[in-house]
């Protein structure tokens, strides 16, 4: 099936419609990764076509409209976090040595889901940007305003949870780090630590 | 075998398929990982593991007619993010064709006037001047606010309330709404809502009134998915939350002012959306 991202990068005027067609599923998928529910992914999934409808003069291109809608549905996400709940600094352990030494070739959806789900906001919007989005460390320093080394750190510590909670305490590598001023496995890291 | 944290940090770094470790300013990592088999078998790994997570990410079902309703939300919202969705239920569809209408004449603004563009001129002020007429004939108006369509509602019910266990078919309590209902009662086709009436009420919340109707989305717009934590309206000593789901629109009615919804939903428990009433610009 033509994805999104190949759809949109056929020619033509640009227009909110136009959009929908070409985006809505990527954008969909997306908001349901991070909100973690149909209803609040549908919700944000229009929310961001109702900002591009007012907005439609800031996407130069087509080509670079999708990562604009992303970049749309992130702040609609956080928004509405925000609106919630302060961000929460509640303590995630991280043991950021357990790489499993066998790769999983079949991720159980679900499993997947909860594990995203688990993760505090400034870890997921960092992992989906890798993982969905498919954006370099640097691309998500320079959109999400901050500095590369900390998009490096959350993205580590993001994926070691992410693999633990997916292989239910699998075989982790050989490879150990060494012993650093954060410790090996971290008590109530703080997002905003670093 | 002790791996620096900066190394892997790196090695995470790297998108799965890609050539990133081969940048100049992963360039000592890289070198290290050619020269260490040990190394090499885990930046393996991380990529595998990468790429089965990359797969899997993408893997989420999305409902088969979620383009069509997007398409249909934005047909009836006009771009204008300073009114709420209660103004735009009253104000959608005529700005809308206001708003084209201003477009066009934007779009024909050229330095001569031709016959041709004044016969088009003409049709579309015809179209519109027939679609405000049509829109006070029409019961069916989505210009219809929903305070007049719950005024309505409120008008036809009665002092009887049906047993709950002879509850209609096809207009069940949304899963949202957690407080139980103790009756119900029809409600006829007013702006083409034909619905139920259900009376809920809760030991300390009170009690409130929920009209589950069949209404398209057109005549809510920008309604969540969920039951709002600030109602969207609040006049005549009523307060209105409304939300739609499924092909139903559901209007909760409280009585009082926004603390006494507020008040309703907090103690109901109830699940709510997590947008405010008004949308306001994000980026």
């Amino acid at each position: 099936m033509l994805k999104g991202r190949d759809m949109a990068e056929s020619a033509g005027p640009l227009d909110v419609g136009r959009l929908v067609v070409d985006h809505h599923q990527a954008l969909y998928r997306y908001a349901y990764r991070l909100s973690g529910s149909a209803a609040d992914a549908e919700d944000l999934t229009q929310q961001v076509f109702l900002t591009a409808q007012q907005k439609i003069d800031q996407v130069r291109s087509a080509d670079c409209a999708r990562g604009w809608l992303f970049t749309v549905l992130r702040n609609c996400y956080l928004k509405s976090r925000r609106q919630r709940h302060p961000l929460s600094a509640a303590s995630m352990d991280l043991d950021v040595n357990a790489i499993p030494a066998q790769c999983v070739p079949v991720i159980d959806r679900e499993a997947l889901q909860r594990a995203i789900n688990s993760l505090d906001d400034p870890f997921k919007t960092v992992l989906l940007a890798f993982y969905f989005e498919h954006r370099s460390y640097r691309e998500i320093a320079e959109s999400l305003d901050i500095p590369p080394g900390t998009v490096m750190s959350r993205l580590s510590r993001a994926k070691a949870h992410l693999r633990s909670q997916l292989t239910d305490g699998g075989e982790p590598l050989s490879g150990q780090l060494e012993p650093t001023p954060i410790r090996r496995v971290l008590p109530g890291v703080s997002p905003a630590a670093r | 075998m002790a791996v620096d944290r900066r190394i892997l940090e790196t090695l995470e770094s790297c998108r799965p398929g890609s050539d990133d470790l081969q940048g100049i300013e992963f360039a000592e990592v890289a070198e290290r990982v050619e020269r260490d088999a040990a190394l090499a078998v885990l930046a393996s790994s991380i990529q595998c593991w990468d790429q089965a997570i990359t797969d899997a990410i993408d893997d989420v079902r999305v409902p088969d007619d979620l383009g069509a309703r997007l398409l249909e939300r934005l047909a009836v919202t006009p771009p204008d993010t300073t009114s709420t969705p209660a103004d735009w239920a009253l104000n959608g569809a005529a700005a809308t064709v206001g708003d084209r209408l201003a477009r066009d004449r934007r779009a024909a603004a050229l330095p001569r006037v031709t016959r041709r563009r004044v016969l088009v001129a003409g049709a579309l002020a015809a179209s519109l001047l027939v679609g405000l007429g049509l829109s006070f004939w029409l019961p069916l108006s989505s210009e219809t606010p929903i305070e007049t369509m719950a005024d309505v509602w409120l008008g036809e019910l009665g002092n009887s309330w049906q047993s709950m266990q002879d509850r209609p078919v096809g207009y069940d309590l949304p899963s949202a709404v957690t407080v139980p209902a103790v009756g119900w009662q029809r409600v006829g086709g007013f702006a083409g809502g034909r619905g139920v009436a259900y009376k809920l009420a809760h030991a300390t919340a009170g009690t409130a009134r929920l009209f589950v109707v069949r209404l398209g989305f057109d005549r809510l717009p920008l309604a969540p998915a969920y039951p709002p934590a600030e109602p969207q309206s609040t006049t005549g000593g009523r307060s209105i939350g409304y939300w739609h789901a499924g092909g139903l629109a559901y209007v909760l009615v409280v009585d009082g002012n926004e603390r006494s919804y507020r008040a309703f939903v907090q103690a109901a428990r109830m699940r709510l959306a997590g947008r405010s009433k008004r949308l306001a610009p994000t980026t």
